[in-house]
Parts: C-alpha cells; structure tokens; sequence
C-alpha cells in the first residue's frame, strides 16, 4: 500500500474522502491519516515538514513503503499549461543545493510529464523593480524568489525533498510526483476552494495512476519462482528435506547445500515428479555421518542432473 | 502497460552538440528530451532497481571525460595477443542476459552512450603508435552490433580501422544483425564474434537476444560478404539436461555449413568478478535459476566447481573434435 504526501489538506480531500481514512497521529502541524494500510501523510508547506512526514509515515507504517506519491500544487512557467491540469515530474531540482532527483518512468501514463524545481520561498517571475512584492494581488508579508531559469516547467516547495527523503526507505521506480498547476508565477496564492476543485477534476487521473503503479509493482512480479509456488508442496517439500536432513546427520552448511540443489531442480523440473523422495530414508536408515556425507552427494547430483541419476 | 524503450533520453548539456546525439536524436524522434548535468547523476543515483529498469530502458547521452582504453581482464581471452584492451562506448547493453556482470557493476539498467567518439579515436591512435599493434574489444560492456541501426558506431571504427592493419578489432554481438554492416566492404583487422548458446539458454537465460536460428543465419551472411567470423560458445551453462542441449547446439552449427569458413571457435564456462556475484546473486536468487547453481570463489573471481567445469569444456571439445581451431579460456 502506498504512502501518500501532500502539503496541504485541501490537496489531501480527495484522498480522505475516497479512501475513508482516517486521522491516526499528529505531530503539531504533521498529521497522519491512514486505512488498511493505505497512508495519507499532510505534513504543511516546505522541505522540513515533508521530510519529518514522510520519515514519520514510513517508521509508524512499514506495511506502506511500496510506493510513494507527492501530490499537490506547482506554479508554471509555461503559459500554455493551464491552471488544474495535471503534470507528473521527470526531473527534480533542489534549488537550494542545485541537486537533481529523476523518478524511474517504467509505465505508460495520460498524465504528461515537466521538470519540476523545489524552492524554499514560493516563486515569482515579476520585474526587478516590483521586488520586494508589494503591488495589489501580491502578498505584501511573503518573501519571494524569482525563477532560476527557463528550463524549469513548474515550481513548489516540497517534491525535492520528498524525492530526498523517501529514496531512503524504498526504489526509484517507486517514488512519484503529481502536480496540479495552481498559477503562472504571478505570486498570488490561490483559494483552497480552487485546489479541491482541481483535484476533484483530476481525482481519476490521479487514483488510475495511483493503481496501475501499485498493481504492477506488487510484490512477486515477473518471478520465475513465483510460477512455482504452491503452499501444500512447499511445505510438504521441507518436511521431507528436514527428515533427510535428520536421517542422514547433516551439518546446517550441508543442509543450505541441499537446499540450493533442491531449489535448481524444483525451477528446472516438472513440479509434479515426486521420483526425488525416494530420497526420503526411513528412521531405520539412520547412517553414519561419512555414509551421509555420501549420500548427499548422490542426492545433490540428482537435483543438479549429473552423471548418477 | 510498461513504456517503450527509450522512451526518455537524459542529455548531458555538453553532449548535444554532437553528430552523435543528433543521429541517435533523429532515430527516436518520439522520445522525451530531459537535460542533465553530469551523467553520473542519473546512472550513479541510490534506489535503482537494474531489472525493473530493464523492463523500460532509457537513454544517457554524455560525454566521457578520461578512460578511453582499458587494459583486458584476466577474466576475458585475449587469444593469445599480448597487447590486449577494451573501450567502453557504451555502458549496458540492449539485452538483458541473466549470467551477465554489468548487473553487478552497474547500479543502473538504463544505457550511456559516450558521444564523443573522436577523443576514443585519438586515445587508440596513441596507443598504437605507442605499442605498434593493438587487440580492441570494442563491445564487451554492450552490444554495439545490436545497437547499430541508431548509433552506427561499428561502421565509424571499421573505417578508423580500415587504415590501420595493426588495429585488431572484435566485435562481440548476440545480436543477428549482419544486416548494418551491408554496403561495408570487409576488413582483414575486424574479427566479428558471436556468442552462440543452445537454443534453451537462449530463451531461458539470454533475454531479449536473437534466436540461435537467426544468430546462424547472420554469421551465414557475414561470412558470405568476407567478413573473418568467430563463434565464442561462452559461457557454456551447467543445467540439468546441459548435454543434450549442447549436443544440439554443436548438431545445427555442423548443419549450418559455417564451421569450414570460421576463423576460431572459443570456449570458457561462467567466470564473475566475486563482488559483482555476491550482488546478483543476492539480486537474482528469486528470479534466476541461474544463480541455485554451486559456484566456488578462487582468486577473486566467482566459478563452476573444477570438476563441472572441466565437464563442461570436455563435452564441447569432444563435441567439436573435427574442429582444429579452439580456443580455451
């Protein structure tokens, strides 16, 4: 089940709402909300917060830490990205350190994707001579900073960290950041009314998105021993491994050797042949432990194919 | 549904200007451009995953700043040359086999392309003036042949090479693409190598490679063009039922009619630096039969016990006796 980050909570409705979650822990501004493993950290605006919430969540939930996923409001310095569309970041950069974070794209997506800037103040691309902000529509008490470049198609104040801080608890692949534009870097704030109202809109992007990840990263893909696994043999196997290795005395190193070779034949062969237990001696066949030394031997050659089939 | 390959190239800012870049640019036009700085930022990065990035590789184009030569590994033949080197043009390779060391020595699945061929050029000639004759294995981290159609970096040092008879270049492929070097008139300096398995390795253990069929046919066709062939049966793998399977191997390859124009066949059986082992086995253990297998540790280096692996190379030998011209690792 996955972690799920956002700044503020009118970015995490629409998660409450959908999953029922409900609020487990907070600490001051940083709560946790979670159901069936599924956890909604809201952690507040900036790098600290999102990493103290995102360290908090995978500590408190270590069910959760097959996927993470940042979502909420970015400023674009594209005017061709409308407000409430929905971008998904292939590049991060760390504008304070200049360091730069790519989430792994293994799967086809709707969403298209931007370069992405973390910044510690909110970001404004204004003249010279309007800074320090103080005209109408600009708030007058924030500081702001201007856009690095033009390379960067959005700017907020958390994905970088975000990125920083959950590559210590799972893969790339498994790291992602959902962006709804919420401004053309005009320095103005937006209504929390618009935030849910974009995410309302994007609401099935954003959980197919959100599902197609989870489904194909779940634990066990593409496992060739996974095509193998049938619990009753399993366990029945190891009942007879642990009766061989009793029978014929064998140290835990020859035992792991025994395992290895079982494993390499249980892979190669049809699962069904049951000819290997003729290697299942009685209690009477209890042998010495040179005598076992040699039988291992035979039984390995069988599992390996070798020449005393 | 996954991505397709190389669906994003990463392009560090001093590699765009390169007739390189622009070729492969040209080949993939539908691929996303994302701007990088170093390429060690994206393919050195912590948390990668190298066999799920397989399953959608993306494309570093960079530039590569020293290194351009490296003296051979003992774990590699040298057939019998004493000035024995590498390049790395690229580092991982289209395919994805399961007994191959790059997933040990890369933390990465996505491939780097070094587009500054010139300075590999200049180091090479130095080098030959230095040593007077040189034996270059330019695919040996990838796939070169298997690449061509969209780098072309084959025929760029068949031509270097072409001027050079003191340059001996191999090119080791499993791909089947003969096809790039039509229209190339053949040269006595390039040996090109095809590493051939029974068709169940191949399915098995080799990932996205050409089919041993489609293998033959191509060596077919470059020995018929006039290009010097060799056929590298390496690593032969310990299976069970690996008799049969190389007993067959060996049948089609006399059926073909290829042995009587190839230069040399060479042998060796899995060898592994023990670091990058101990990193793919622990990778791997649940997803490649491979790795169940007993291996012993001599000198560094990971291998088949003695005994499978004189088994091993004996059967070949005794398979391939009409054959004069083996060469053992």
């Amino acid at each position: 089940m996955p972690i799920i980050h956002t700044a503020l909570h009118s970015e995490a409705k629409i998660f409450k709402e959908e999953f029922k979650l409900q609020k487990i822990k907070s600490y001051r501004k940083i709560e946790i909300f979670s159901r069936d493993n599924l956890v909604l950290v809201v952690s507040g605006i900036g790098k600290v917060s999102t990493s103290v919430g995102i360290t908090l969540a995978s500590e408190l939930f270590p069910k959760s830490k097959d996927f993470y996923l940042n979502f909420g409001i970015a400023g674009s310095s594209k005017k061709e990205i409308a407000l409430g569309e929905l971008r998904i970041a292939d590049k991060v950069i760390d504008l304070s350190t200049d360091r730069s974070y790519f989430p792994d794209c293994i799967l086809q997506t709707e969403i298209a994707s931007a370069s992405l800037g973390s910044s510690d103040l909110p970001v404004a691309n204004i003249s010279d001579e309007n800074f320090p902000l103080t005209s109408i529509g600009l708030n007058s008490k924030i500081k702001y900073i201007k856009p690095k470049d033009n390379s960067l198609d959005l700017y907020d104040m958390e994905a970088s960290s975000f990125f920083q801080s959950a590559i210590y608890f799972t893969e790339s692949h498994r790291i992602h950041s959902l962006k709804i534009i919420s401004d053309h870097l005009e320095g103005i704030f937006c209504k929390a009314s618009d935030v849910e109202d974009w995410a309302a809109v994007q609401k099935e992007n954003v959980f197919t998105f959100l599902l197609d990840h989870q489904k194909y990263f779940s634990d066990g893909m593409n496992s060739e021993s996974s095509n193998h696994k049938d619990e009753s043999l399993e366990s029945q196997s190891k009942l007879i491994l642990g009766k061989i290795q009793s029978n014929l005395r064998l140290t835990s190193s020859q035992m792991s050797q025994l395992n290895k070779a079982f494993e390499t034949w249980k892979i190669h062969s049809n699962i069904k042949d049951e000819t290997w237990k003729k290697f299942l001696y009685s209690e009477s066949d209890r042998v010495n432990k040179e005598e076992g030394k040699n039988r291992l031997k035979q039984i390995i050659s069988y599992f390996y194919n070798r020449d005393t089939k | 549904m996954k991505l397709p390959n190389y669906s994003h190239i990463y392009i560090e800012d001093n590699a765009e200007a390169s007739a390189v870049t622009q070729t492969i640019l040209s080949k993939l036009p539908k691929s996303k451009i994302i701007r990088i700085k170093d390429y060690k930022e994206i393919f050195n990065r912590p948390g990668q995953n190298f066999q799920i990035q397989k399953l959608a590789p993306k494309l570093v184009l960079a530039n590569k700043k020293d290194h351009f030569l490296y003296k051979g590994s003992d774990l590699a033949p040298d057939f019998g040359e004493e000035n024995f080197f590498y390049n790395s043009l690229v580092l991982n390779c289209p395919y994805n086999c399961d007994y191959c060391y790059l997933q040990g020595m890369y933390n990465s699945g996505n491939i780097v392309i070094f587009v500054n061929i010139q300075d590999f050029f200049f180091a090479t000639e130095e080098k030959l003036y230095e040593l007077d004759r040189i034996y270059l294995c330019l695919s040996y981290d990838t796939d070169l042949l298997g690449m061509e159609s969209w780098i072309g970096y084959s025929k760029l040092w068949i031509e270097f090479a072409r001027s050079r008879p003191n340059l001996i270049l191999e090119l080791r492929t499993k791909s089947a693409n003969a096809k790039a070097l039509e229209g190339i008139a053949p040269i006595d300096n390039l040996i090109l190598a095809w590493t051939l398995s029974p068709e169940y390795v191949v399915s098995k253990f080799e990932k996205k490679t050409a089919s041993l069929k489609a293998r033959i046919r191509a060596i077919q066709s470059a020995i018929q063009t006039g290009w010097k062939v060799r056929i590298c049966i390496d690593p032969i793998l310990d299976f069970p039922g690996w008799k049969s399977s190389y007993f067959e191997l060996v049948e089609e390859l006399k059926q073909s009619g290829i042995f009587s124009a190839i230069e040399q066949i060479s042998l060796g059986t899995f060898r592994m630096n023990k670091d990058y082992f101990s990193k793919i086995r622990k990778d791997r253990k649940n997803d490649s039969s491979l790795f169940l297998n007993e291996f012993v540790t001599e000198e560094g280096a990971v291998f088949n016990p003695i005994q499978i692996r004189e088994n091993l190379v004996d059967h070949l030998q005794e398979l391939l006796s009409d054959y004069k011209n083996v060469y053992k690792m």
